[in-house]
C-alpha cells in the first residue's frame, strides 16, 4: 500500500521504500493573499527515485486535477528542478503536484497544499453585558467577512494602567465570549477589544472602554402589591421589591400602566424606594401595571431591564357621575289622557360611569334627601317605554353602579316647535360611518339630535340609531354603525333620519327631513 | 493647583467639583455597598451555623483571643486626612483580605462567596490606588500574594469565634470606609 506522510514544517513527502525522498515541493509560501501570484519548484532526486535513475526526466504540475505549466532545468547534485509561477491564485484552498513521467503514465510525486485568503476582517459592533449573578463579562461582536484562513480570535482586556491580557476565547464559530469575574476590575473603566489573526495580519475591533458594573444586565424588579389608597380617590399605591443582586445599587425604575382599551402606556419615573403612589386613575377600571430598572449611573451604557411581569388591578367604583345622553320620543296612548313616551339614553363613559355598570332607574321626579320616588323603569337596557299623564313635563334617568346611583338627568319631554335644520346631507366615512353635514339655522343651537335607521324590507326599530351633538356651533357629524359588510348579500342600508336643533327651553323632537342612503353611496333627499 | 493638596485638610471643597474624583467616590460608594451586603451575608451564615449572632456573649471567650484590629482612625470625622485614610483604608482591606481565609476554612461551602468578596476587595484596593495616584499621592503596592501569616485558634470553637469576630470587625472597617468616602462625596 503507497503511504504518503506529510512531514510538518517542510512539506515534503516521503514516499515509502524506493520513493523516498525522491521529490520534494517547495512553495514561497503556504498561505499567500488571495489573488496573488505563487511560486513553487519541484526537485527530482534522480537517484532517491527507483524507477527514474536512467533516461529523461519530465516533471509536470497540477493544480488539483488540472494541468499547469512549469519551466524545468537541472538542479545542483544532478537533480532535475521545475519551477512553476501561478501569477494569480484564485482558489482558497488548493493542492499542488509535481509529477514526472512513468512508463507513459503521469506519477504524483510531491504535493504541497497552498492556503489563499485576505487578512482577518475589522471585528464591529463590541457590545458587552455584565451577568450579575455571577459577574461574568459576556460580550458579542460580528466578525465581518469570511478571510477564508484559520482565524484565531480572542477578547482582550485591560485595567487602565494593567496589561492587556486575553479575557476569553469564543468556542468554533461564535461570536461571543465571556470575561471571568477574576480578569475584571469592577466600578473602573476597562478597555475591552477583539483582536482577530491569520496567517496574513492581525485586526482589531474598536476599543470599548467601560466599567463592567455600567453594562449589568438587571433582572426586573417583582410588583408585590397594587391597592387603592386612600379608599374614594383616584390614587393607587404600589410595592416592589428590587432584583436579587441589586441592593447595593441606586437604581431608577419606571413604572408604566394601562386600562385594556387604552392605546398607548402611561409611564413615569419612580425611584427605588419600593413603594409610590400614582393618581388620575378610573374608577373601576382594570389596569395592567408593570415595572423596570436599571443602575442609576452617569453612564449612558447603563440600559434598562426587562419590564416585570404585569400586574393586573381593578380600581375601586365608585357611584356613576355626568349626566346621560337621552333621548326621547311620545305620542298619546289612547283616549285616557295618558302619553306613550319612548326614552332612550346613552351609556355613560367608563370616565364617568366609574365601574359597572348595573342598570338604570327612570323616575318621575328627582330623589331628595335619600327618599326614593317611586321607580317608572328599572332596567339593564338603554331604553324604556312607559305612560304617563298627559302633561306630565319631565322625567329622570339615572344610573347606578355597585357604589352607588348617579344624580339623576332631567328629560324634559316638551316638543319643540321651530323649523329643522336645512341641507341635511351624508357622505360616506368608511364602511361602518358616515359623515352628517347639515346648515346651522338662524336661532342659536345648544344641541343637535341625530336619528337614524336601517333602511331595510320594513324598515326596523334601531333604538341605538342616534346620537346627540353636543356643540351647538357643530354642522357636520360622524355617525357610526354596522352598515353591513363590503360584498354582501343584502347590505344593510341606513338612513339618517332626523336632526333636530334643542335648546336650553325646551329641547324636544322635531320633525326633519329623511334620507336615504346605501353604504358607500350619498345620501338623498326622499 | 495641585488637586493632592486639597486632600490634606481644609480645602477638600476643590476635589468637589473634581468630576473624575466624584465619579471615583460615586462608584466606589456602591462598591463598598457591595461589598458590606456580601460581608452581611456571611455574617448571617456563621449566624444560622454557629449560633454566634451577638456579640456581647462573646466578650469573655474573645479575651483570650489574639484578633487583628486594623486602625482606621485616620478616616474618622475629627482626625479625618484623606491621603492617610485612603492609605489606611487599603491597608486594611489588604489585612482582611488574608483573615478571610479563616472564613473560607471555616464555611467551605461558601467558598464561592468568599472568594468573590475577596476579589471585590482586591478591586476596591487597585481602585482606590490608582485614584490617589491619579491625585498625585504616594501610594504602596502590595505584592499580590499577602504573606501575613494566618491567625490560628486553640479549639474550632475559638476558629468559629474568630471568624465571627473577623467579620464583625471588618463590618465596621467597611462602614467607616464608606462614611469616608461619604464625607468627600458630599463636600
Amino acid at each position: 500500500m503507497a503511504l504518503s506522510q506529510q512531514c510538518s514544517g517542510c512539506d515534503t513527502f516521503f514516499l515509502p521504500a524506493g520513493t523516498l525522498g525522491c521529490a520534494s515541493v517547495t512553495p514561497d509560501s503556504l498561505i499567500v493573499p488571495l489573488g496573488s501570484a505563487v511560486t513553487a519548484s519541484c526537485t527530482i532526486h534522480r537517484e532517491l527515485c527507483r524507477g527514474l535513475e536512467q533516461g529523461k526526466i519530465r516533471i509536470s504540475w497540477m493544480l488539483d486535477n488540472k494541468p499547469v505549466a512549469g519551466s524545468q532545468h537541472q538542479g545542483p547534485g544532478g537533480t532535475e528542478v521545475s519551477n512553476l509561477t501561478l501569477p494569480r491564485f484564485n482558489h482558497t484552498q488548493a493542492k499542488l503536484w509535481c509529477c514526472v513521467e512513468w512508463n507513459g503514465t503521469k506519477q504524483r510525486v510531491g504535493k504541497t497544499e497552498i492556503r489563499a485568503g485576505y487578512p482577518p476582517a475589522k471585528p464591529l459592533n463590541l457590545s458587552c453585558i455584565l451577568n450579575l449573578s455571577d459577574y461574568g463579562l459576556t460580550c458579542q461582536w460580528e466578525q465581518g467577512t469570511d478571510s477564508h484562513l484559520p482565524t484565531s480570535v480572542v477578547l482582550k482586556c485591560a485595567g487602565s494602567r494593567g496589561q492587556a491580557v486575553t479575557g476569553c476565547t469564543p468556542r468554533e464559530g461564535h461570536r461571543h465570549c465571556t470575561v471571568p469575574r477574576r480578569l475584571l476590575q469592577l466600578y473602573r473603566q476597562m478597555e475591552i477589544w477583539v483582536s482577530a489573526t491569520n496567517a496574513l495580519g492581525t485586526a482589531e475591533s474598536e476599543h470599548l472602554c467601560i466599567d463592567p458594573m455600567d453594562v449589568a444586565k438587571l433582572d426586573p424588579p417583582t410588583l408585590q402589591s397594587v391597592q387603592s389608597i386612600p379608599f374614594q380617590t383616584d390614587c393607587v399605591a404600589l410595592a416592589w421589591d428590587t432584583a436579587r443582586g441589586t441592593e447595593h445599587m441606586e437604581l431608577q425604575c419606571e413604572l408604566r400602566y394601562r386600562a385594556p382599551e387604552d392605546p398607548a402606556w402611561v409611564t413615569g419615573i419612580i425611584g427605588r424606594a419600593g413603594t409610590a403612589q400614582r393618581c388620575g386613575f378610573l374608577f373601576g377600571t382594570q389596569y395592567h401595571f408593570q415595572m423596570r430598572c436599571r443602575r442609576n449611573s452617569a453612564s449612558a451604557l447603563a440600559s434598562w431591564s426587562k419590564w416585570s411581569p404585569g400586574r393586573n388591578y381593578t380600581t375601586h367604583e365608585k357611584a356613576p357621575t355626568g349626566k346621560l345622553d337621552a333621548w326621547w320620543g311620545a305620542q298619546p296612548a289612547g283616549t285616557g289622557g295618558l302619553l306613550e313616551v319612548q326614552l332612550r339614553w346613552k351609556p355613560p363613559r367608563q370616565r364617568e360611569a366609574n365601574g359597572r355598570v348595573l342598570g338604570y332607574r327612570v323616575t318621575l321626579s328627582p330623589r331628595r334627601r335619600g327618599r326614593d320616588p317611586p321607580t317608572i323603569c328599572n332596567t339593564t337596557h338603554t331604553q324604556c317605554s312607559f305612560s304617563v299623564p298627559a302633561g306630565t313635563r319631565r322625567v329622570y334617568v339615572s344610573v347606578y353602579n355597585a357604589a352607588g346611583e348617579s344624580a339623576p338627568t332631567e328629560v324634559v319631554l316638551l316638543e319643540r316647535k321651530g323649523q329643522p335644520p336645512a341641507g341635511l346631507r351624508a357622505v360616506p366615512g368608511d364602511e361602518h360611518s358616515l359623515w352628517v353635514h347639515w346648515e346651522a339655522p338662524l336661532a342659536p343651537v345648544m344641541a343637535y339630535v341625530l336619528e337614524w335607521q336601517p333602511v331595510t324590507a320594513e324598515p326596523e326599530y334601531c333604538s341605538t340609531c342616534w346620537q346627540i351633538e353636543h356643540d351647538g356651533a357643530a354642522t357636520t357629524a360622524l355617525i357610526q354603525g354596522k352598515w353591513g359588510l363590503p360584498g354582501g348579500p343584502h347590505p344593510l342600508v341606513s338612513c339618517p333620519r332626523g336632526l333636530a336643533p334643542t335648546g336650553p327651553a325646551a329641547p324636544g323632537p322635531a320633525p326633519t327631513s329623511w334620507l336615504s342612503t346605501a353604504a358607500g353611496a350619498h345620501c338623498s333627499s326622499l | 493647583w495641585a488637586p493632592w493638596q486639597a486632600l490634606h485638610g481644609a480645602p477638600l471643597t476643590e476635589l468637589s467639583g473634581d468630576q473624575d474624583f466624584q465619579l471615583f467616590l460615586q462608584r466606589n460608594l456602591e462598591f463598598t455597598r457591595k461589598i458590606r451586603g456580601d460581608v452581611a451575608a456571611l455574617q448571617r451564615v456563621v449566624c444560622d451555623t454557629f449560633q454566634l449572632c451577638k456579640e456581647d456573649e462573646l466578650l469573655l471567650v474573645r479575651q483570650d483571643m489574639d484578633i487583628t484590629q486594623v486602625p482606621l482612625e485616620q478616616c474618622h470625622k475629627r482626625t479625618f486626612q484623606a491621603e492617610t485614610c485612603f492609605s489606611q483604608i487599603r491597608a486594611g482591606l489588604r489585612v482582611y483580605q488574608g483573615s478571610l481565609a479563616t472564613i473560607q476554612a471555616l464555611l467551605p461551602r461558601h467558598a464561592g462567596l468568599v472568594e468573590t468578596l475577596q476579589l471585590d476587595m482586591a478591586n476596591l484596593s487597585s481602585n482606590i490606588q490608582q485614584q490617589m495616584e491619579d491625585l498625585g499621592l504616594a501610594t504602596v503596592t502590595y505584592p499580590s500574594e499577602n504573606q501575613d501569616p494566618r491567625p490560628t485558634f486553640s479549639t474550632h470553637f475559638h476558629h468559629q469565634v474568630g471568624g465571627f469576630f473577623i467579620l464583625a470587625n471588618f463590618q465596621r472597617f467597611l462602614e467607616t470606609a464608606y462614611r469616608a468616602l461619604r464625607h468627600l462625596a458630599s463636600l
